[in-house]
């Protein structure tokens, strides 16, 4: 196991590398001089120059992605172009929110979706499953925006029921429940477009293990029915639930994007409609990176969760 | 297992020797019992699945609507032609937005935004994913490795933010949006061809193709691929969809397709101020629908594709 574990993070390495030269490319492919924004009109040429120099910006390019990764590594990310504070300062100020929305969301939609994947493989072709199966098709499909935006006409412009956005009530004392009703309405959006996809799953999977000739055994031993649901087909049909987390992740990531802009969530997602409308390209080139650090991550934390969980898979392989 | 099942079937009905008569005598027996082609049979099935038949209907009106768009909509969808954020009327079915264009003629012509996006990014990224993914898998070794690491990069980044990021730095339109979707959503379309391959790769007759001397392109190309086609056609169909959501939401956040032009998702950009949220609905609900149903058809088309092809799972 501990070998396993060892190789599945030295082959993370060069992929990380990969990523921060991707993320370093596209930053500088970009039309316009990132030192435009330190520079005056009214500056002389050798000033321009200086702030150049200042930036790091007159040195080649590989040795200014050797200063940039070398910095990256000890924390220091640069100055946002927008209001000039440490980029490591703004993306932690903004990570707590996004991470109490994606978590709250995902709890809330596996919590949801894998009763509706067991009760709609238990019930395979019957109403209940063809009405389950149907709201899948209708959630995949459903605009996050559209969605988000007709849950505030209806729940927060029509009924006046909870707010249209934001995080809590400016100049109020901070409460449990204020902040959850700032969050019903975005964890609705964020919840159904991962639910979907996680009660399809969990109904193949426990059609699967229901084909399975031990269940066949265990139903002929005389087993009862309960039984063999609770310890023969949930266990093991909830084992690739790990790998659908996983594929959840990056898309956690880009969906937290539109449902924070919409409902003015102070987390990363709104930050990168920000930055991307004032061309903060240090707090856009960190963004990218940390995320594809983050997904990088949890795909390493499944593989292993996986092969911990599961007793069939090989470590050595 | 359904093919099992096939083999059992036709061993009772012509004969046990079947499984002997496979190479020799084959042609003997299609006359006895004419087949029907592989797509005679898919389109048998297909048609069994009402609701995909009716999406089927439902999507060829949608690309209808977006060839026929210059004949029926009854306005420019760029110009002002009418007064500025006035309701449904009866020279404006739909009402007018800030600047007075025809809401319906701007959703008329959304739709040809969202199929060229969707279709367009699609026919890109299964160009690519194809041909990585038969290298791939039929080279195996180092060519294998390298593409799997690509891959893996690119699935590293989260999908919707690094479009968003790449199309806002180079300058959202159409194209751009279209272009960055197909050159970043190969890798899943690429593993998938070559697990498909890795599996045809050890079959019988791609070792007599190597055995007689086909240059490994034409193995590649005349007789792996049109194999995995059906699983590749499936995926490019939810692909669409996924594609035309994308481009929805790129546009809704104002980094895809740019006003005047119309697209189905940059007429709900104005939608988050309340005003207009609360008082113009009629600017922001019919695209928000036309989105969902076009989404939703292609969805069902390519559930039901799924089934018709895997053959009746029911």
């Amino acid at each position: 196991m501990g070998k396993y574990i060892l190789k599945r993070v030295l082959i993370s390495i060069p992929v990380l590398f990969l990523i921060s030269i991707g993320a370093f490319i596209l930053v500088h492919l970009t039309p316009g001089d990132p030192a435009d924004m330190y520079i005056s009109p009214d500056m002389t040429a050798a000033q321009v120059e200086m702030t150049r120099a200042a930036l790091g910006l007159d040195k080649p390019l590989f040795i200014q992605y050797v200063d940039w990764i070398a910095n990256f590594l000890t924390g220091n990310m640069g100055f946002s172009f927008a209001d000039r504070q440490p980029v490591l300062d703004i993306i932690s100020q903004r990570l707590g929110p996004t991470l109490i929305l994606m978590s709250i969301s995902l709890i809330v939609a596996y919590a949801t979706a894998i009763p509706l994947g067991i009760i709609a493989a238990l019930h395979k072709n019957s109403k209940l499953d063809r009405a389950i199966i149907g709201w899948t098709f209708f959630n995949v499909s459903f605009p996050p925006f559209f969605l988000g935006l007709a849950l505030i006409y209806i729940f927060a412009v029509e009924l006046d029921l909870l707010p249209t956005g934001g995080m809590e009530v400016l100049g109020m004392e901070n409460d449990g429940i204020d902040l959850a009703e700032h969050l019903v309405l975005p964890v609705i959006v964020m919840a159904s477009q991962f639910s979907a996809n996680m009660i399809r799953y969990v109904r193949a999977s426990v059609l699967e293990v229901l084909g399975q000739n031990y269940i066949r055994t265990a139903l002929a031993k005389g087993l009862k029915w309960r039984q063999i649901l609770r310890f023969h087909v949930l266990r093991n049909s909830l084992i690739p639930i790990v790998t659908v987390i996983g594929t959840d992740l990056p898309k956690v990531i880009g969906g937290a994007v539109i449902t924070e802009q919409i409902f003015q969530w102070p987390g990363i997602g709104s930050l990168t409609v920000a930055a991307i409308n004032s061309r903060d390209y240090p707090v856009l080139m960190a963004i990218v990176i940390l995320s594809a650090i983050a997904v990088l991550i949890a795909n390493l934390t499944v593989d292993i969760a996986y092969a911990a969980i599961d007793p069939r898979i090989k470590y050595s392989k | 297992m359904e093919a099992n099942k096939f083999v059992l079937v036709h061993q009772n009905s012509i004969g046990a020797s079947f499984g002997l008569n496979a190479l020799s005598g084959k042609k003997e027996k299609e006359k006895e019992e004419v087949p029907e082609s592989w797509g005679k049979i898919t389109w048998r099935r297909f048609c069994k699945n009402k609701v995909a038949v009716w999406s089927l209907v439902l999507f060829g009106a949608i690309i209808l609507m977006a060839v026929l768009a210059p004949l029926i909509s009854p306005f420019d969808p760029a110009q002002t032609t009418g007064a500025f954020d006035e309701g449904p009327s009866a020279a404006h079915l739909l009402g007018t937005d800030d600047v007075g264009r025809d809401v319906l003629s701007r959703l008329i012509y959304g739709s040809q935004v969202s199929l060229i996006v969707g279709i367009g990014s699609v026919v890109i990224y299964a160009a690519i994913g194809i041909t990585l993914g038969l290298l791939s898998g039929y080279f195996g070794g180092m060519v294998d490795s390298l593409i799997m690491r690509i891959t893996e990069v690119f699935m590293a980044y989260p999908q919707f933010m690094i479009i968003l990021v790449i199309v806002s730095l180079i300058g959202p339109n159409m194209m751009t949006v279209m272009l960055v979707m197909g050159f970043m959503g190969w890798p899943p379309i690429c593993r998938l061809v070559r697990g498909e391959v890795l599996s045809i790769k050890t079959q019988d007759y791609i070792s007599a193709a190597i055995v007689t001397g086909y240059s490994p392109f034409t193995i590649v190309f005349k007789h792996i691929l049109p194999n995995v086609l059906s699983p590749i056609l499936v995926n490019c169909t939810f692909g669409i969809a996924n594609a035309i959501l994308t481009e929805a939401s790129l546009s809704f956040l104002g980094m895809g397709v740019q006003p005047p032009a119309a697209s189905w998702g940059n007429m709900l950009t104005s939608a988050q101020s309340i005003m207009v949220l609360s008082a113009e609905p009629w600017r922001w609900i019919p695209p928000g629908i036309a989105i969902l149903i076009a989404v939703l058809t292609i969805n069902f088309l390519g559930d039901g594709l799924n089934e018709a092809i895997d053959g009746d799972s029911k």
